[in-house]
């Protein structure tokens, strides 16, 4: 049900690293003005993705659309509107103080904001004359945040934004993306395996396992849909319940649901109340769109 | 600009009835007055951990229910509502509330009688301590 126009479109990318690793075939479209979160385990092709994206890499088969254009419309055009935060901080050393790097990358950037970047340098106590050597991985983190931040674009792709940042640098982290949200047409592209990112931050959720989609969904559907339920006694056949996943428990018992709506209103035509109701962790969700592609996998 | 609204994953209800009811009943009971200026999408949507998706149709649906309206480029707000549906809102609130202990003590085998006793009994109390000084 996606309505507005799209930010990114890959169109049955594919790339190949020998027998090794497939990244692809891959279909997505991420709509202009929502937060996607990408979560997958280690090896997924989460980053792989994102190169893809910067044109880092270049797509074996299919096409990476970025506003409408290839990169072979014009690369600068499209670079100057997004912001990249990749795995890992990536600084030519020739650069010496975190000032060195805004002056070169405010040349290059349209949108550069020399207000936008000297309030991020406060938020994140850091200041111009920073020195980059022995700087920790968090502190790195911030930098890159407030390069990606102070460029202004359009579409922000961050990929494990908050790893090595502290619990407070995270919150900030959470803080600077719903901010930047909150302007007309921007979209952010979020690589994470944090579940309080996705909680807070994600209007969509995509699953991505051995360089495959496994599962889009609306976060709130996953929210609403995926939950376990406390009963006092079995239906006859708990694993036909709907959307049935699993079940723990010797009384009471507790069954988990990637369709709570149908499961709860079969229970109530079977007279069995439910006593409580407990949203899924986003890594149980992960666990199980896993097991049904490997068990998907082996049918076929 | 953040308002008394508090909404759980672990709850049965899905999160869009959640918020949507809560937000009418901040409106119905005169918490949150007309002319009100609600939180934008997305910040609403960060503070309770739900999608900008979810805000918008609660947004959009009290729209058309006539508790919200909202102005191109400034947000939505806290629209003027009628005594009629004030009225409405109260005996739904009160008939709801009731309905919903009346099929608890059936649950519990409680009998008609005795719910009526209880009913009486309340109301006799609260009576009484109104007429008390504080």
């Amino acid at each position: 049900m996606r309505t507005g126009s799209e930010a990114v479109i890959l169109q049955s990318v594919e790339k190949h690293y020998g027998d090794e690793f497939a990244f692809g075939p891959m279909e997505l479209a991420v709509e202009e003005g929502m937060v996607t979160a990408i979560v997958g385990p280690n090896g997924s092709g989460k980053s792989t993705m994102f190169r893809l994206l910067m044109n880092l890499l270049q797509p074996d088969e299919g096409e990476v659309r970025i506003f409408g254009s290839t990169y072979s419309e014009g690369e600068t055009a499209i670079k100057g509107r997004i912001g990249y935060v990749p795995e890992l901080s990536d600084y030519d050393m020739a650069a010496r103080r975190v000032g060195d790097i805004a002056a070169f990358l405010s040349l290059w950037y349209p949108h550069w904001s020399e207000a936008e970047y000297k309030r991020l340098l406060d938020a994140f106590g850091l200041k111009d004359s920073s020195k980059l050597k022995g700087m920790s991985k968090g502190t790195l983190r911030k930098v890159d945040l407030i390069m990606a931040l102070a460029a202004q674009p359009h579409l922000l792709l961050l990929d494990e934004p908050s790893s090595g940042l502290d619990p407070l640098a995270s919150g900030q982290l959470i803080d600077e993306v719903k901010r930047f949200m909150d302007q007309e047409g921007r979209t952010v592209l979020l690589a994470t395996h944090i579940q309080e990112e996705v909680w807070k931050l994600a209007d969509y959720v995509a699953f991505l396992y051995e360089g495959r989609l496994i599962g889009t969904y609306e976060k709130d559907e996953l929210k609403d849909g995926w939950k376990a339920v406390w009963i006092e006694r079995l239906p006859e056949r708990p694993e036909e319940l709907p959307g049935f996943i699993g079940l723990e428990g010797e009384g009471p018992y507790r069954i988990a649901t990637r369709d709570y709506a149908s499961a709860a209103s079969r229970l109530k035509e079977e007279g069995i109340r439910i006593l409580q109701t407990e949203a899924l962790e986003l890594n149980a969700i992960l666990a199980q769109l896993i097991r049904e592609r490997r068990n998907a996998a082996r049918k076929s | 600009m953040r308002i008394p609204i508090h909404v759980s994953s672990d709850s049965a209800e899905p999160l869009y009835s959640q918020i949507k009811e809560q937000l009418r009943a901040l409106i119905l009971s005169g918490h949150l007055k007309e002319g009100y200026l609600l939180p934008s999408n997305r910040e609403f949507a960060a503070d309770l951990a739900c999608s900008v998706i979810t805000i918008r149709r609660v947004y959009q649906d009290l729209e058309k229910e006539g508790l919200l309206r909202s102005r191109q480029g400034t947000g939505t707000f806290v629209a003027k509502v009628g005594s009629e549906e004030l009225e409405q809102y109260r005996y739904k609130a009160v008939h709801d509330a009731l309905q919903e202990a009346i099929e608890l003590a059936y649950r519990v085998q409680c009998p008609p009688e005795e719910i009526r006793a209880i009913v009486e009994q309340l109301i006799q109390l609260l009576e009484k301590s109104k007429g008390e000084p504080k």
